[in-house]
């Protein structure tokens, strides 16, 4: 709950405006699709991006993300020390971030910024990549995002700034608030990422090499990593608006699946696309499973050149009839395409919050469009379900052989063995959704609500399970290679947080009568 | 027969105009069809009953299959018309008997569709099917009138009137609700820890105008203690003359807010218009009577007897009357005996459940949980975490999650779903956490026992661990 530097507040936009607009024409080359930097409306920092200026952080808040940043690892990320690697050091921070007066070196920052940077490079293994990525021409205004090995180079900036941390009291209103500005705010770090990414693929699809392939694989880690934590943030546009996924049905527009669309199996749709290539006539007509960055994924870590379509298959037959130099081709082109693709729904998310795009920054806070702010609230919290389950059930209960049905086709991110990272991820965007935006959960979240409301006890309880599972999550291996005790223990170390979502958070038990996602909601009484 | 029960059986059989009758006909008929039209237009037949895979059935009614999604539809559909007929009065008898059993079919398709509302308005629909509603105001007693007119001129139409006996059986109904509603308040959570309301009431502090009132921390209280009040005093204050007038404006103010704060659909427009039975049976022709200083062309027969006077001669009773009169008075002990069944099995029936359906307890429990099945395969005790999820809708889970008895049969389901894709004998056993009125979640079914193994049955409390013995939290509703 302690936070130190207000979000872009709606009801006083001046007191945002500057480190706002710093923000967004920071985000330079990477967003020139967008409009102009000069903007009187905060959130259009998000969205906009045509200058280079460095971030004008808020006082303390440089503290916050980068105290003990020694990064350089993830270029895109390092800027405010958000945590995105796999190892972080010293405790999370939920006490302070409880207390209301926590300073930023209190709250588990500094700690976090420190190791995480290092552990994305050890596990991702790119720490090659960035001395050959000053080399790339085009690439300056990136911020350093090649400069990925360099421990010690100043963190890079993607033009996000740091992450929004509500100083106000609790409020329903205010939680929306501080929710939407973090969402905001992953969702241009993921852009800024996309962007990136877009720009190494085109570098590789122009100039294929071991070296360009090296760093478009880094960008994708970086992007993937980013959307992970994004994956919790499904509320809005971003959300399916079907009532099978049990998300936004009020708001939603589907645009996740346009831009990541695990379960769903992948590898053939895109063989498929690879044997049609039909995407050509544009991607309206391209399923989703074909497209995104499980798309990306196969194209730029899977090497082979079998298919996993059925053997009689059309696009069977086009990849027995295809050279190897023919079928590079294509998946070079699509590699192209398809990061092209993922880029502009990346601005299109982004784009959707801001006023010019539908301001929907205004409709969730103001919770329009919704039965009422609860139902605005509910199917927020709904988004904390990722944990349960996407991560537990599907990427941890199939291997780990605990569950039964498999809706799921394949494990996530299996030829980059980002499985963990994964993971490591989902369950920090679970802690900016449920405690706080700031990187050891400051600033507003449902754990405020629960403490307003009377149950402080059970927020605290979630925040101790949530601890022991990014723990577990931080320790663990790939995912291929656990071991059967290894995924045991690790299941029912997350099982531990989701049971006090499934039975005290979330339900008709709820103590902030959270629902749960109902694909109906019938009469009650 | 003593002079007693042949006084009484002179009273309840004594002529009342049957005008309140047809109206609560057509108002209650009016009322089922846009029930009906509801579940048609929300997709609700699809959602409760078409999507499910398993179904949990009522003891002893685990026969009763749902027909395929075009034929429920067509169901649902072929009620919407039936209560309309009903309402009309066309056909009545065949009419308000087909929707009586077509609704109690519905209800019995999948338990965890259960709701007290839709209990009371399947009863109502079944007191309806056997009275004589169609007496008066009905396209039955206009058609049968100029059927008589034509063939007997002469001939006198008989009295629109029924014994007096069906008032108070309709009365009895809406009492018994209020009445256990309110009984079953006056426990600790309701009224000394305004619980579940102070839960339900942080949800609605956005509602213009009150919502800010609901942050005050007598708020809470204050709704726990009059809504307890309300349900307990309501039907005797409906029942005397000399306080109804006061009395109904309480019941449609009470319920107007309920509609407001919670998502209880039909409910409190059932409950408003169902109270007018403790109206004078006259009272629609004299609301009709004032509504002709008006509206002048009203028919006569429509007001007349506004006063209950001019009624005509009563009918001699019927030689079924006595039998009528027995049927009505186990009905009655059956209504009472009901709610009152939880005293047999000694327990929290907040908690275990046992004696909570058909009760009334209406409003009385945040209660959900999580449950997962553990199922050990015998032959190599290989162990599989199955989500109630695989088998359920989530509606289905949330309900079943808090029933001890709807956990046995899914547990069978599961038993019986993994023998069917070769895993051979199992054990399945659950781990169950509920919580209830805030209090943080406890275990809810002893995990040792192997529910495949236990029939399912009306008496299941032996499965369920002993209830959380402390106070649940105060909760402050905020803005």
């Amino acid at each position: 709950m302690s936070s130190r530097r207000s979000p872009r507040s709606a009801r006083d936009p001046s007191s945002l405006r500057t480190p706002g607009a710093a923000l967004t024409c920071a985000a330079v080359v990477t967003l020139t699709s967008f409009g102009g930097c000069t903007t009187d409306n905060p959130r259009e920092v998000y969205r906009s991006a045509s200058a280079v200026r460095p971030p004008a952080s808020g006082g303390a808040s440089s503290t916050v993300g980068r105290g003990g940043g020694t990064d350089g690892t993830n270029g895109a990320s390092a800027g405010n020390g958000e945590p995105t690697g796999s190892t972080r050091g010293g405790s999370n921070g939920t006490s302070s971030s409880h207390g209301g007066t926590s300073s930023p070196s209190s709250g588990g920052g500094p700690n976090r910024g420190g190791s995480d940077a290092s552990g994305h490079a050890a596990k991702g293994g790119n720490t090659a990549a960035g001395a050959a990525g000053g080399a790339i021409p085009g690439s300056a205004g990136e911020g350093g995002e090649l400069g990925v090995a360099g421990e010690g180079n100043p963190p890079p900036d993607d033009g996000c700034g740091d992450p929004p941390i509500s100083t106000e009291p609790f409020s329903k209103r205010a939680l929306r608030s501080a929710a939407a500005e973090c969402a905001m705010w992953h969702y241009c770090r993921f852009a800024a990422r996309a962007s990136t990414l877009d720009t190494r693929v085109s570098i590789h699809v122009a100039a294929p090499s071991a070296e360009t392939l090296e760093l478009a694989r880094t960008a994708w880690r970086d992007a993937m990593s980013t959307w992970s934590t994004v994956e919790l943030f499904q509320f809005g546009p971003l959300a399916s608006s079907a009532d099978s996924a049990g998300r936004d049905g009020v708001h939603g527009e589907g645009i996740r699946d346009l831009v990541y669309s695990w379960p769903l199996d992948t590898r053939c749709r895109v063989e498929e696309q690879l044997a049609s290539q039909a995407y050509k006539q544009g991607f309206g007509g391209v399923l989703v499973s074909s497209r995104g960055l499980t798309a990306l994924e196969y194209l730029l870590f899977y090497e082979g050149n079998d298919t996993a379509c059925n053997p009689g298959s059309a696009t069977a037959n086009v990849f027995g009839s295809l050279e190897t130099g023919e079928l590079a081709a294509r998946k070079l082109a699509y590699l192209g395409a398809v990061s092209r693709d993922v880029l502009e729904n990346a601005r299109h998310l982004v784009d959707r919050w801001a006023p010019a795009g539908g301001d929907f920054f205004e409709t969730f806070v103001a919770a329009q469009g919704y039965e009422d702010e609860q139902q605005a609230l509910t199917i927020l919290g709904w988004a904390l379900l990722y944990v349960e389950r996407e991560v537990k059930d599907w990427k941890l209960g199939i291997p780990a052989g605990f569950t039964l049905s498999q809706p799921v086709n394949g494990p996530e991110a299996v030829f980059a063995h980002a499985g963990t990272d994964a993971i490591v991820e989902n369950l920090r965007g679970f802690r900016r959704l449920f405690q706080g935006c700031g990187p050891a959960g400051e600033g507003l979240g449902f754990d405020d609500w629960l403490t307003a409301a009377g149950h402080g006890e059970l927020g605290a309880d979630i925040l101790r399970a949530l601890d022991a599972a990014e723990a577990a999550a931080e320790s663990f291996p790939p995912l291929d290679a656990a071991t059967p005790a290894e995924l045991e223990s690790f299941y029912f170390t997350v099982k531990a947080l989701t049971n006090l979502l499934k039975s005290d958070l979330f339900g008709a038990g709820s103590p902030l009568n959270l629902k749960l996602p109902m694909t109906v909601q019938g009469d009650t009484d | 027969m003593t002079r007693t029960s042949a006084e009484l059986r002179a009273r309840l059989l004594a002529p009342v105009d049957a005008a309140w009758l047809a109206a609560f006909r057509v108002i209650y008929g009016i009322l089922l069809a846009v029930s009906m039209g509801r579940f048609i237009a929300y997709g609700w037949i699809d959602s409760f009953f078409v999507a499910p895979r398993f179904h949990f059935k009522y003891w002893g009614f685990a026969w009763v299959e749902p027909l395929p999604g075009p034929l429920l539809h067509g169901l649902f559909a072929l009620l919407f018309v039936l209560a309309l007929s009903l309402a009309a009065g066309l056909l009545y008898r065949a009419s308000a008997l087909l929707f009586a059993l077509g609704l109690a079919y519905v209800e019995l398709l999948d338990v965890t569709t259960y709701l007290n509302h839709y209990y009371l308005a399947a009863l109502l629909a079944g007191l309806l099917a056997t009275a004589p509603a169609a007496r008066v105001w009905s396209v039955d007693a206009w058609l049968r009138r100029r059927r008589q007119h034509a063939e007997r001129p002469l001939e006198r139409a008989p009295a629109p009137v029924v014994a007096r006996a069906w008032l108070w059986l309709f009365r009895f109904q809406i009492g018994v609700v209020y009445t256990f509603a309110g009984l079953a308040k006056a426990q600790g959570d309701w009224l000394f820890h305004a619980q579940p309301l102070a839960i339900w009431l942080g949800a609605v502090t956005d509602l213009p105008l009150l919502g800010g009132l609901f942050t005050e921390p007598w708020a809470p209280f204050l709704f726990s203690w009059c809504g307890f009040l309300f349900d307990t005093s309501i039907v005797p204050l409906l029942l005397w003359d000399r306080t109804r007038s006061f009395a109904f404006p309480l019941v449609v103010a009470f319920h107007a807010l309920t509609s407001l704060l919670f998502p209880i659909g039909m409910f409190p427009l059932i409950m408003v218009l169902t109270a007018l039975v403790f109206f004078p049976p006259s009272w629609p022709r004299r609301v009709l009577h004032a509504a002709s200083a008006t509206f002048r062309r009203l028919p006569r027969e429509l007001v007349s007897g506004a006063n209950g006077s001019a009624l005509g001669p009563a009918p001699a009773p019927s030689r079924f009357a006595t039998t009528a009169l027995v049927l009505g008075a186990l009905y009655c002990a059956v209504q009472l005996a009901l709610p009152l069944r939880f005293l047999a099995y000694r327990g929290n029936v907040l908690w275990d459940e046992q004696g909570m359906r058909f009760s009334w307890r209406v409003m009385l429990r945040a209660k959900g949980g999580d449950t997962t099945f553990v199922v050990r395969r015998e032959r190599d005790q290989r162990v599989f975490f199955v989500s109630p999820r695989s088998y359920l809708t989530v509606l289905q889970e949330s309900e079943m999650s808090s029933q001890p008895d709807l956990i046995v049969q899914l547990a069978h389901r599961i038993r019986d779903d993994f023998a069917e894709r070769g895993h051979g004998p199992v054990e399945v056993h659950v781990e169950s956490r509920v919580s209830l009125n805030g209090r943080r979640s406890v275990p809810f079914i002893d995990p040792a026992v192997d529910l495949g193994r236990i029939d399912d049955g009306l008496s299941l409390a032996g499965l369920v661990l002993p209830p959380p013995t402390s106070a649940p939290p105060r909760t402050h509703p905020v803005l």
